[in-house]
C-alpha cells in the first residue's frame, strides 16, 4: 500500500485520497490539485488487486498528463498500470483501436487527420463561399450523443456549412480519415452500440478520475458514464475541477452538476472540496473573489498570503504605449519587487496579440529572454508523429533528459507501429541510440529536422511513401512549418528558421512566458500581466454566454498570480470613428469592480 | 473457457488444415510424420510465454512445402486459435476478452487469436496497387521479397472469418493468379491488432509436455528438471522466519568447515609457497579458504534430490537408477504438478498439451491417468499414435492427422452425426477397432471366418501382409457395417472403407414342391429367408453407398466360404474332409458332394461342414491349407484395392518378385531369367507394367499376378 509522509499533505487532501466512495471534488485555484490527484493516483494503483487492472486518469492536456505521470513516476510508484491520458487518447486507445471492427466506417483501417491537413481541406471547401464570408473558422463543430452540431453562432450561414462540412466528412471517409470530433462520436457510438464493451472496459477499471471536469464536453461525460454505469458502482471515481474556470463554454466544456453527473452514472458521488489556496496572497484572492460564478469558499493558506502584493489596472494607456507600460511593469516587478523572470508571465486573451507583443519587447527588453508560443518556429502539433520525433532530434543526450526521452522514444515505436512498422526487434533503448548517432551538420533547423527523420527512416528501413500516415504527417509537418516560419520573418524575427531557435523549444521554461489566457490554465507565477482585456475579445464578440465566461476568463487570469497583477485595457485599439472612437472598451466586469487599484510611481 | 479450433494456413506440413476441440480431453491421432509436433509448436507459438519470441523468428522452412522455391513470397502463415465458452461478466476475463473476445451486442463467448506472418506494409501496398492481371509487375514485387526484410510477425483478435475458405485468403491476402491485391483489411473479419496491454500466455496457463525418449538426462540437467523448477517456485514463498534457523545452521557449518586443522593447514601451505616462489612483494595480500555451502534458499533448495522406491521393492535409489518407465512417470508427474501450481496463479483457463504420452509411460498406466485427469476448467490436449490410448478418449475429441505429399489432412470423425449415430460409433471402438482411425485404408468383415482367412490369404498369395499396405480389417461380428462406416466421409474421415459381406444368393431352387420332405421344405424356407435379408442389406448399403465416395460394399454372391471354393479353391476344402468327417462313407460322399458343379450340392456341402466345425473354427482348418496357389475371391480383391487405392512401383514390384519365386520354388524348370531382368528395370522406372506382363504371360499364364495387374492398370 501506497504510504505518505505525514504532513506532505492537508487533511482535505487526505480525505479525498482515503475516500471510498466516488468522489467529485472542487479544487479551488492553488489548492494543490495536482498534488492531491498524483497521491490519488499513487495510492489507487497501490490498490490494484490484479495485474488486469487499470487505473484510468483523463486530463484536459497531453502536458498534463506527462506532469502527473513524471509526479507519480518520482513517489517510486509502479506505473506500468496507470493509463493517464487526454479522452480523445483514451477514446483511441481503449475504444477505438481494440473496437473499430464493429463500425462500420471504421472497419477498414482509420488513421486521425492532423489539425493542419483538417485546416487544408477546410480552407479550400470555404473557398466557393467567399461571397459569405465564410472561413475555416467557421467551420467549428461539436459532437453529441446524437450528431454533429455547428458551433458557429451565426445561424444563418449554417446552410453552406453543412454542405461544406458534409464534403468534408466524405473527403475524410475517402481518405479513411477522422478527426478530434469523430474520436469522440464513434467512441460513444460504439458504446452504445454493443454495451458489452463498456462492461468488459469497466472491469478493467476500478478506478477512473477525470480532471478539470469543468471543460467536459457533454458528449465526454456521456462516454465516461457509459463505463462506470456498467459496473454499477463498483468502478469509483474522482472528479476534480473548479466551475469557476470554465473557460471553454465555447467548445462545449462545462461543468456538468452533481445531480446530473449522478443520474448519468447510476450512483452517488460524495461531494469534497480543496479550498485552502496555498498560491496567492491574501490580497490577490481577495480581488478574483469578484470573478466567482459558482459559491465555493477560498481561504488564503500560503507561506506568502501576507504578501503586500500590487494590483494594477491601467485603462488609459494607448495600444502604441503598450510595450512601453508592459517593459516598465517587469521592469518594476524585476528591480524593485525582487521577482525572478521566470516567474512572470504577460497573457492576453488572443493568439494574435501575444505573437506580436513578444517580438517587439525582445527589442524593447534586449537584456530579458521571453519564452512563448508564437515564438516556435515550426507546427507544435502535439499529434503529429514527426513532432514527437523532432524532441528527440531537438534535444541533447543528458542524464536530466534520459527518462523523458526514453518515454519519447516509447511513445515513438509504439505509434510506428500502429501505424503498420514492424518495430517488434528494437527497444526504446535501440531506437534513443539511433537518434544519438545521428550527426548532421546544418544551421537551417528545418533541414536539420528533413535530414534528421530521413536518417530515422533509413536506419529503420522505413521507405515514407508505403506508410501513408507517416508520409502524411511528414508533408504537413514540413508545408505548416514553412508557413509558419515565413510568418514569423515577415513579422520581423528575421533568424527564427535557425537551428539554436529550434532546439530552444524544448528546453527548460526560460524567462518570461508570453501566453494566452487559456495557455495559463493549470499555471502560476508571481506576478501576471494581462493585457487586451478588452470587451470584444474578453467576452469574445460572438459569445451569446459572454458576461458569464468572461467572468471566468478573468477569475483565471487573476488566480494564475501568487504576489503581482497587472491588468491592462489598452485604448485606441479597432478604432471605429463611429461606434468606437477610443478603440474597444475595457472589459465590462472591469469597468463595474470598485476595486481600489494600487498606483506604481514610474 | 476452451480451445475449440485452431486453424492453420500454409504453415510447415499444414496448407490447410482445421482442428477441432471439445472440453476436456482431447486426442490427435497421427502416424509419425503427420506433423502432430507442428499442430503443438503453432499453438505454442500463440499460448506459451516461452515461445513467444520464435513468433518473431519464423523463417522461409516454415513455409508449407507446396509453397516452396520461392513460391512462398508474399503469401501468409495463418495460425488460428479459437477460444469458447468465455464469460465477460467474469473480471479475470475481462482482459483477454477486450484484446480477443469477439462483441456480440451484450454478451462475448467467444475469442480468436491469430498470428499473420506476412509482407510488411509497403510490400502489401505495392502489391494492392498493381493493376488486375499484371503478372509480370507481380513477379517484380515478388522476386525482391526477403524474410529477413520484407516479413512481419503480427497478431489479432475477435476475428470472425474462416480462415479455411480459400475465397477468404484471397480476400485478405490476395488472388495470386488474377494479381488482385487489396489494399484494406476487414477488421471485422480478420480481428484487430491485439492491444499491447494484453499478453495472452499471461492471461492463461499454458504446459506443455514434450515427447521425451531421455528423461533421466533430463532431470540431470538444470534447466529441464522439472524437481528445480517446482523447487524454484517456491522458494521464493519461503517465510524469513522460517528459514532463518536453516541458514544459521548454514553459516555455522560453513565455519565449521573453513576450522578444519587440514583446511588451516592447507591455507598456510599456499600462503607460504606463493611467498616462497615470488617473493612477499608480489604475493596476495590475504588468502583464505572459505567454505561455500550456499545459503540462499533458491540455491539451497536446488540441492534436494528426489530419492524413489521402485513399487514392490525396498531399496530407494535416486533417478537414476530407477528403470525408465519409473523415470518417466515421476517426470510426468512433476511436469503436472508444476501445472498444478502454475494453474492456481492468476489465470483464468488452463491448457495441457501433452505430446505422445505413450512416449513416456507404459500403456495401462496411462488410461488410468487419464481416467483420473481431472483438473476441472482444463483442457487438455495430446498427441498419440497409440491405439491403446486413443481408446480412452471419446470419437468427438479425435483430430486424425492424415499424411499426404508435402501436407497433412486433418479429420474429425465425428462432424455432422448426431449423438445416436456417434453413440453408435463409441461402442465399437473398442481396443482392436481404434486400429481403424490409425489406418489408410479400412475393410469391413461380418464375421470370424473372414477376419481369420482373408489376411492369411493376403500374405500367402501376395506375399505382403494387409498391416504393410496400411489396411485395416475389422470384424464388425454382425451386418451392422454402418456404424462403423459412417465415420468415412467427406465431413468426416476421408480414407476409403470397403464392406465385405454376403448376398446370401439362394444357392438352390427354392421353389416348393408337392412332394417336398418336411425337412425339404424347412431347408429351402431357410434358404429362401437368407436370400431375402442378403437382398435386403443390399438394398440398405446401396443407399447407404449414395453421395459417399469413401465406402462401398462388395459382395459374396452366396456366402465367404462358398464363393471362396467356387473361385477356385476345391483343393483346400477337399483337404479338410479326413479332418471333418470320420466314417468313409460320409467322407466319400463329401469327396462327390464337392466335386459336383451343380452350387446346390457342392455349397450344401461345404456350409454343412463350415456349419460342423463352427465357422471360425473351419476358416481356421482352412487357413492351414492355404498357400500361393490359393486363389482370392474376386469380391474380396476388388475390396483391397478400393480400400488402398495407391501402389507404389516397388510393393508391385515385391508382389511380382514374390509370385515369381513362389512359381519358381514348386517348378524350376520354369525360366524367369527374362522376367526378373524386366521386372528390375520397372522397379527403376524404365519400363511400364504393360511390359512386364508380357513377359510374365509367357512364362506362367493364368497366374492370379496377370489378374492383379490387370486391376492395377
Amino acid at each position: 500500500m501506497f504510504v505518505w509522509e505525514k504532513d506532505s499533505i492537508n487533511k482535505e487532501q487526505e480525505d479525498a485520497i482515503l475516500k471510498d466512495k466516488s468522489v467529485l471534488l472542487i479544487a479551488c485555484p492553488g489548492s494543490g490539485k495536482t498534488r492531491t490527484l498524483t497521491y490519488k493516483i499513487a495510492y489507487e494503483l497501490s490498490r490494484l488487486k490484479s495485474e488486469k487492472e487499470f487505473v484510468i486518469a483523463i486530463t484536459y492536456t497531453n502536458n498534463a498528463s506527462d506532469e502527473i505521470k513524471e509526479r507519480v513516476e518520482l513517489l517510486g510508484v509502479d506505473t506500468s498500470q496507470l493509463w493517464i491520458g487526454t479522452i480523445h487518447s483514451f477514446c483511441m486507445e481503449w475504444i477505438l483501436k481494440p473496437y473499430h471492427l464493429y463500425a462500420e466506417r471504421l472497419k477498414n483501417g482509420f488513421k486521425v487527420i492532423n489539425s493542419f491537413d483538417s485546416e487544408k481541406i477546410l480552407t479550400e471547401l470555404c473557398e466557393p463561399y467567399k461571397k459569405e464570408k465564410i472561413t475555416y473558422y467557421d467551420c467549428g463543430i461539436l459532437a453529441k450523443t446524437d450528431m454533429f452540431y455547428l458551433t458557429c453562432l451565426d445561424v444563418r450561414r449554417h446552410n453552406s456549412l453543412k454542405k461544406i462540412l458534409t464534403e468534408y466528412f466524405t473527403i475524410l471517409e475517402k481518405n479513411r480519415q477522422i478527426d478530434f470530433e469523430q474520436i469522440l462520436f464513434y467512441a460513444y457510438q460504439l458504446l452504445k452500440s454493443k454495451p458489452v464493451i463498456a462492461n468488459i472496459l469497466c472491469k478493467l477499471f476500478p478506478f477512473i478520475l477525470i480532471d478539470e471536469y469543468q471543460d467536459t464536453k457533454e458528449i465526454q461525460y456521456h462516454i465516461i458514464s457509459k463505463i462506470l454505469r456498467a459496473n454499477k458502482g463498483a468502478s469509483k471515481t474522482l472528479i476534480v475541477g473548479d466551475p469557476n474556470q470554465s473557460i471553454y463554454d465555447s467548445l462545449g466544456g462545462y461543468p456538468m452538476p452533481k445531480e446530473e453527473l449522478e443520474q448519468l452514472f447510476g450512483f452517488e458521488l460524495t461531494p469534497l472540496s480543496l479550498d485552502k489556496n496555498y498560491r496567492s496572497s491574501s490580497a490577490i484572492i481577495d480581488y478574483f473573489d469578484y470573478y466567482k460564478t459558482f459559491a465555493t469558499p477560498i481561504i488564503a493558506f500560503g507561506r506568502e498570503k501576507d504578501y503586500p502584493s500590487s494590483i494594477t489596472f491601467n485603462s488609459t494607456v494607448s495600444v502604441d504605449d503598450l510595450i512601453e507600460e508592459i517593459a516598465q511593469l517587469i521592469l518594476f516587478n524585476v528591480e524593485e519587487a525582487g521577482i525572478s523572470p521566470n516567474e512572470i508571465c504577460i497573457t492576453a486573451p488572443q493568439w494574435v496579440h501575444i505573437a506580436s507583443i513578444t517580438r517587439k519587447l525582445i527589442v524593447r527588453l534586449p537584456d530579458f529572454s521571453f519564452d512563448g508560443p508564437g515564438m516556435a518556429p515550426f507546427s507544435r502539433d502535439i499529434d503529429n508523429f514527426w513532432f514527437k520525433v523532432s524532441r528527440i532530434a531537438l534535444t541533447e543526450p543528458s542524464p536530466f533528459m534520459y527518462v523523458r526521452r526514453m518515454r519519447w522514444s516509447r511513445e515513438i515505436l509504439s505509434e510506428l507501429d500502429a501505424a503498420g512498422v514492424d518495430v517488434s526487434n528494437i527497444s526504446n533503448k535501440e531506437f534513443l541510440k539511433i537518434c544519438n548517432s545521428i550527426e548532421i551538420i546544418e544551421t537551417d533547423g528545418l533541414a536539420y529536422l528533413k535530414s534528421f527523420f530521413n536518417q530515422i527512416c533509413q536506419q529503420l528501413k522505413i521507405t515514407l511513401t508505403s506508410f501513408p500516415l507517416l508520409y502524411e504527417h511528414f508533408t504537413s509537418f514540413f508545408a505548416s512549418s514553412e508557413n509558419r516560419i515565413e510568418k514569423l520573418i515577415k513579422e520581423g524575427n528575421t533568424f527564427i528558421g535557425e537551428i539554436e531557435n529550434f532546439r530552444k523549444v524544448f528546453r527548460q521554461r526560460d524567462g518570461i512566458t508570453v501566453s494566452t489566457i487559456h495557455g495559463t490554465k493549470g499555471e502560476e507565477y508571481d506576478t501576471v500581466i494581462g493585457f487586451g482585456l478588452l470587451d470584444g475579445y474578453v467576452p469574445h464578440f460572438n459569445d451569446d454566454n459572454g458576461v458569464e465566461n468572461s467572468k471566468k476568463l478573468l477569475y483565471v487570469l487573476a488566480s494564475r498570480a501568487r504576489k503581482n497583477l497587472h491588468l491592462i485595457s489598452e485604448k485606441q485599439r479597432n478604432v471605429h470613428h463611429y461606434y468606437a472612437p477610443e478603440g474597444k472598451p475595457p472589459t465590462c466586469h472591469l469597468v463595474e469592480y470598485d476595486y481600489s487599484y494600487a498606483t506604481l510611481d514610474s | 473457457m476452451y480451445i475449440s479450433k485452431v486453424t492453420l494456413l500454409n504453415y510447415r506440413n499444414f496448407a490447410n488444415a482445421n482442428f477441432q476441440f471439445q472440453k476436456g480431453i482431447n486426442t490427435i491421432i497421427g502416424e509419425n510424420g503427420s506433423g502432430k509436433t507442428n499442430v503443438f509448436k503453432a499453438i505454442r507459438l500463440l499460448l506459451e510465454d516461452a515461445s513467444l519470441q520464435f513468433a518473431y523468428k519464423l523463417t522461409e522452412g516454415d513455409f508449407n512445402r507446396k509453397l516452396d522455391k520461392n513460391k512462398w513470397k508474399g503469401h501468409w502463415i495463418i495460425i488460428s486459435i479459437e477460444f469458447d465458452e468465455l464469460n465477460n461478466e467474469e473480471a479475470i476475463q475481462s482482459l483477454f476478452i477486450h484484446g480477443a473476445g469477439i462483441a456480440e451486442e451484450d454478451y462475448v463467448k467467444k475469442a480468436t487469436y491469430n498470428l499473420f506472418f506476412r509482407p510488411k506494409a509497403d510490400i502489401r501496398q505495392k502489391l494492392s496497387e498493381l493493376a488486375e492481371g499484371d503478372t509480370v509487375g507481380l513477379q517484380t514485387v515478388l522476386d525482391d521479397i526477403t524474410i529477413q526484410d520484407n516479413y512481419e510477425t503480427f497478431f489479432t483478435g475477435k476475428s470472425t472469418a474462416d480462415f479455411n475458405d480459400p475465397a477468404l485468403y484471397k480476400e485478405l491476402v490476395g488472388d495470386f493468379e488474377n494479381v488482385i491485391f487489396p489494399s484494406t483489411i476487414d477488421a471485422s473479419k480478420f480481428g484487430s491488432k491485439i492491444p499491447h496491454q494484453m499478453s495472452v500466455a499471461k492471461e492463461i496457463s499454458f504446459t506443455f509436455i514434450q515427447a521425451l525418449r531421455d528423461v533421466v538426462s533430463d532431470f540431470h540437467n538444470n534447466r529441464t528438471n522439472p524437481l528445480f523448477t517446482l523447487l524454484k517456485n517456491k522458494s521464493g514463498e519461503i517465510k524469513e522466519a522460517d528459514y532463518r534457523p536453516i541458514s544459521d545452521l548454514v553459516n555455522d557449518l560453513n565455519a565449521s568447515i573453513e576450522a578444519l586443522p587440514d583446511v588451516q593447514n592447507i591455507r598456510a601451505d599456499i600462503k607460504s609457497t606463493i611467498q616462497d616462489a615470488v617473493g612477499l612483494t608480489y604475493s596476495p595480500s590475504s588468502l583464505s579458504i572459505k567454505s561455500s555451502v550456499p545459503d540462499e534458499p533458491e540455491k539451497l533448495l536446488q540441492s534436494l534430490k528426489l530419492f524413489i522406491g521402485e513399487p514392490g521393492e525396498e531399496y530407494e535409489g535416486g533417478i537414476h537408477e530407477l528403470s525408465l518407465g519409473g523415470a518417466n512417470l515421476i517426470f510426468l508427474t512433476l511436469k503436472l504438478l508444476e501445472f498444478k501450481y502454475r494453474k492456481s496463479k492468476d489465470t483464468f483457463a488452463n491448457f495441457l498439451i501433452i505430446e505422445e504420452p505413450e512416449a513416456h509411460i507404459h500403456n495401462h498406466i496411462q488410461k488410468t491417468l487419464f481416467d483420473k485427469l481431472d483438473y476441472g476448467d482444463t483442457q487438455i490436449i495430446y498427441s498419440t499414435h497409440s491405439t491403446q490410448i486413443s481408446e480412452v478418449s471419446n470419437v468427438e475429441n479425435i483430430n486424425i492427422l492424415a499424411k499426404k505429399l508435402n501436407y497433412a489432412e486433418v479429420y474429425q470423425p465425428s462432424t455432422g452425426l448426431d449423438p445416436e449415430n456417434i453413440n453408435q460409433i463409441q461402442r465399437y471402438l473398442d481396443a482392436v477397432r481404434t486400429n481403424l482411425l490409425f489406418a489408410k485404408g479400412v475393410i469391413l468383415v461380418e464375421g470370424d471366418a473372414e477376419e481369420i482367412l482373408i489376411p492369411i490369404m493376403v500374405k500367402k498369395v501376395l506375399g505382403i501382409s494387409l498391416d504393410e499396405f496400411g489396411i485395416s480389417l475389422i470384424n464388425i461380428r454382425s451386418t451392422g457395417f454402418e456404424n462403423v462406416a459412417q465415420l468415412f466421409h467427406s465431413d468426416r474421415i476421408q480414407r476409403k472403407c470397403a464392406i465385405l459381406t454376403d448376398l446370401d444368393d439362394a444357392i438352390c431352387d427354392i421353389t416348393e414342391i408337392a412332394d417336398d420332405s418336411d425337412a425339404l421344405k424347412k431347408y429351402k424356407k431357410k434358404v429362401a429367408g437368407s436370400q431375402k435379408k442378403g437382398f435386403a442389406r443390399k438394398v440398405k448399403l446401396d443407399a447407404f453407398e449414395i453421395g459417399n465416395a469413401w465406402v462401398k460394399a462388395f459382395y459374396a454372391n452366396y456366402t465367404f466360404e462358398v464363393d471362396f471354393f467356387a473361385e477356385g479353391n476345391e483343393w483346400e476344402v477337399i483337404q479338410l474332409i479326413d479332418q471333418v468327417y470320420i466314417d468313409s462313407p460320409t467322407r466319400h460322399r463329401s469327396k462327390t458332394d464337392l466335386g459336383d458343379d451343380d452350387v446346390a450340392i457342392h455349397a450344401k456341402r461345404i456350409l454343412t461342414m463350415a456349419n460342423q466345425e463352427g465357422k471360425g473354427w473351419f476358416a481356421i482348418m482352412l487357413g492351414k491349407h492355404i498357400s500361393y496357389k490359393t486363389v482370392i475371391p474376386k469380391y474380396i480383391l476388388d475390396g483391397i484395392f478400393f480400400a488402398k487405392e495407391t501402389y507404389s512401383t516397388n510393393i508391385i514390384a515385391d508382389i511380382i518378385e514374390y509370385r515369381i519365386s513362389k512359381n519358381f520354388e514348386s517348378n524350376n524348370a520354369l525360366d524367369f531369367t527374362i522376367c526378373r531382368a524386366e521386372l528390375l528395370k520397372y522397379r527403376n522406372g524404365g519400363i511400364i507394367l504393360e511390359d512386364l506382363v508380357f513377359d510374365i504371360d509367357l512364362v506362367i499364364p493364368g497366374d492370379q499376378i496377370l489378374t492383379l495387374i490387370e486391376k492395377l492398370k
